[in-house]
């Protein structure tokens, strides 16, 4: 207990965070039974009247923030605390010997899994397989009817898949693009500034994305110098989303980087290679898994994002979280199981897809494998 | 091909030296070889003059160019210098074949497709490694490796190559055989090679001339022979073949020749010719001789069998520890007399 207790304190603090900042759960089932947490009452706030309570949710996401980078703090000493203890640990597990109690205890953790993941799962096929919410399913009950109403009558499904996934995927190609470069010069030019950034960088992943939406519009509802907003068009959940997932991009590219032998570098330096020649022929090629395995999961997560881009939208920019919800919003929970289980799917078929070209990839690329 | 000069170099790391006043001059077609214990600051001269790292004081010319110059601050980058280096850990680049590894050099430099066929087939026939052109570096042994890392040098035809320790990953058997290959490559391309050890056997085996390093600075620049029976002070002396060494009691001047009192005993010594008072002689195996009348009195403290003679450890009464060679076999604790004959005289503060 002595020695995990940091780690311990660090997971608490995360997990205070991020439920501090979670969006999507209370505003499903916090909004009806008339519970608001902070970040469903900027989100009510905001949609309710719009940019002209601007200033009231921005002092509201600035609490938010207060308490969040408190958080953070905490669990950033304590895992400074952690890393002192750790000097001089053995490789071998700890293992405890369970004796008889163990099947016990298997069964145990194994139904909380079941309980937390899968009763959910089944929850959702089954609600969005009857007609109407409350209905009980059986057989004579089942229909598709939900499934083909949101999949092919609603025309915003398919803006959404278009949307998400082309936020998504743009998201994941411009950080590979923004990150392989940068995290380059940061390691091999450790200067203050480098430091400095390195320590912010985790932030706007870290902070509830309440926070970083609300930042986003103060930043992008006017232009500097010109009448134009990015408020309102598609672009400001895309630049939202960078800057949102940053931190998934940067790490694994950088903690690729960090295990490099920098005498590789310098063996091209040393043959002639140009600046530009030894990024293209050898540091790429060699980070390229990493970049790979970050933008994987990048895409994963922005593809299921709600948070942000519920604040964010507007009519012809939705998300599919924001189609998901707003569909449960109005009392359309058969569809927005349906829709909801399609994603699922979706997500399922593209680590399958993964999982099944993972042997011609590089070690290291499928962020699930290690 | 060029001759290096090194004027006052030094180099601080937070306020720690490094190096300091290296003022030095590698000759055009040199094997050099950097030689000292851990932390004394050969790979810090290496990279130095790769250019790797910038110097905190002094400069370096190679051949007609200057390449740094800490007082105005010039910097000649690494890519511009051509300098080959050839680091411990192999360095070479795990995506690409052998043959491409090889062959990279040339494709930075715009030569053509044939052009690269043909000097990468003959780079790869000199280091023996045409039958591994199309393996990946992964499946390759730690001495095929270096000598990739090699023919990659060879290619690219540097005016000078630095090798950082390329044999300390190789196991001892394969190290010999390597460092043949390190000669072949010197006596073919004719270039400047500068060649970090901390084994002075190696060091000894390979270069023309030896730079021991101690502390930052160079204790001694000379050809290993003059290393081994002429050292200038103490660190060479204990640091370059078995010695001891021990303080000169009292000094007489005959005419041209020393005598010196050692240990209770009139020695004649040996010293440099500008060495006006020595103050300590170095005391090595061949300036020992064992005999029964033999007026330094001490006893065995260790033998070792070193094929075909016994090297002895032992201590005289008044507690120096000697070494000594001999073809008989003596017990541990046996009493023998010592009889010192010409050893080599230096001064020390
Ligand atoms: N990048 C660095 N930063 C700080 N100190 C360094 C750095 N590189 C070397 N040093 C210090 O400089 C001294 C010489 O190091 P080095 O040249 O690597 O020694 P050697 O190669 O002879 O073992 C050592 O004391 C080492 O701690
Ligand atoms: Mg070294």
């Amino acid at each position: 207990m002595p020695l995990t207790l940091p780690s311990l304190a660090a997971g608490t603090a995360i997990t205070f965070v991020t439920a501090l900042g979670n969006f999507g759960i209370p505003a499903m089932l916090g909004i009806p039974a008339g519970y608001a947490t902070l970040p469903t009452l900027v989100y009510q706030k905001l949609a309710g009247m719009g940019t002209t309570v601007l200033a009231e949710v921005s002092v509201l996401a600035m609490l938010i923030g207060a308490v969040a980078v408190a958080g953070i703090a905490l669990q950033r000493l304590c895992q400074s605390r952690q890393k002192l203890h750790l000097v001089g640990s053995t490789s071998r597990p700890l293992a405890l010997p369970l004796g008889a109690a163990r099947l016990p205890v298997e069964v145990l953790l194994w139904a909380v899994v079941f309980a937390i993941l899968v009763l959910p799962m089944f929850g959702l096929l089954a609600t969005s397989l009857v007609p109407a919410y409350g209905v009980t399913l059986r057989f004579d009950t089942v229909t598709l009817a939900s499934w083909y109403e949101v999949l092919f009558r609603q025309p915003v499904t398919s803006r959404a898949f278009a949307n998400s996934f082309g936020l998504a995927a743009g998201a994941a190609v411009a950080l590979v693009t923004v990150c392989l470069p940068l995290a380059w010069l940061m390691e091999r030019r450790k200067t203050r500034l480098a430091r400095l950034f390195d320590g912010l960088l985790d932030l706007p992943y870290a902070l509830p994305g309440v926070v970083l939406s609300i930042a986003m519009i103060l930043l992008l509802i006017k232009l500097p110098f010109t009448e134009a907003t990015l408020y309102g068009t598609i672009w400001i959940i895309f630049l939202a989303y960078l800057a949102r997932f940053f931190a998934v991009m940067f790490r694994p590219v950088q903690a690729s980087l960090k295990q490099f032998d920098p005498g590789m570098d310098e063996a091209a330096q040393s043959v002639g290679a140009s600046l530009f020649r030894r990024l293209r022929d050898v540091i790429f090629p060699l980070s390229a898994p990493a970049a790979a395995a970050g933008a994987i999961l990048v895409f994963l997560t922005a593809f299921n994002e709600l948070t942000v881009s519920a604040l964010l939208w507007s009519s012809g920019t939705e998300t599919l979280g924001v189609v998901i919800f707003n569909l449960d919003d109005s009392g359309e929970t058969g569809m927005a199981s349906a829709l909801a289980m399609t994603i699922v799917l979706v997500v399922i078929v593209l680590m399958a897809l993964i999982q099944l070209f993972s042997r011609r990839f590089p070690k290291g690329v499928v962020p699930w494998q290690t | 091909m060029a001759d290096i000069d090194l004027s006052s170099v030094g180099k601080t790391y937070a306020a720690m030296p490094a190096l300091q006043d290296i003022t030095t001059r590698f000759e055009d077609g040199e094997f050099i070889a950097l030689l000292g214990p851990s932390g004394c600051g050969k790979t810090t001269l290496l990279r130095i003059l790769a250019g790797f790292e910038e110097p905190s004081s002094g400069s370096i010319r190679i051949g007609t160019r200057e390449m740094s110059n800490a007082q105005t601050g010039e910097n000649i980058p690494p890519e511009d210098r051509n300098i080959g280096f050839v680091f411990q850990s192999y360095a070479l680049w795990p995506h690409m074949s052998v043959r491409r590894n090889v062959s990279y050099p040339l494709e930075i430099r715009r030569f053509s497709k044939a052009e690269i066929g043909k000097q990468t087939d003959a780079a790869l026939a000199s280091t023996g490694l045409e039958k591994y052109a199309d393996r990946m570096p992964s499946d390759l042994s730690g001495g095929q490796r270096q000598r990739v890392a090699l023919a990659r040098c060879l290619v690219s035809d540097p005016c000078a190559v630095l090798l950082d320790e390329p044999l300390a990953n190789l196991d001892v058997a394969l190290r010999a055989t390597m460092q043949g290959v390190f000669t072949d490559f010197h006596k073919r391309t004719g270039a400047t090679m500068i060649y970090v050890t901390h084994d002075q056997a190696e060091a000894m085996a390979m270069a023309d001339r030896i730079a021991v390093m101690d502390q930052g600075r160079i204790q001694q620049f000379d050809t290993p022979q003059t290393l081994y029976e002429r050292p200038r002070n103490r660190f060479v002396a204990e640091f370059v073949g078995r010695g001891t060494v021990v303080p000169v009691q009292e000094i007489k001047q005959a005419g041209d020749a020393q005598q010196a009192r050692i240990l209770g005993t009139e020695v004649a010594v040996q010293s440099a010719r500008q060495e006006a008072r020595v103050s300590h002689v170095c005391l090595r195996p061949e300036n020992l001789t064992i005999t029964e009348s033999g007026d330094l009195r001490s006893k065995v403290a260790r033998v070792t069998y070193m094929g075909g003679k016994y090297l002895l450890e032992t201590v005289t009464d008044c507690g120096a520890r000697l070494f000594a060679e001999t073809r008989a076999r003596f017990e541990v604790g046996a009493q023998l007399g010592l009889t010192i004959t010409a050893p080599w005289a230096f001064s020390e503060d």
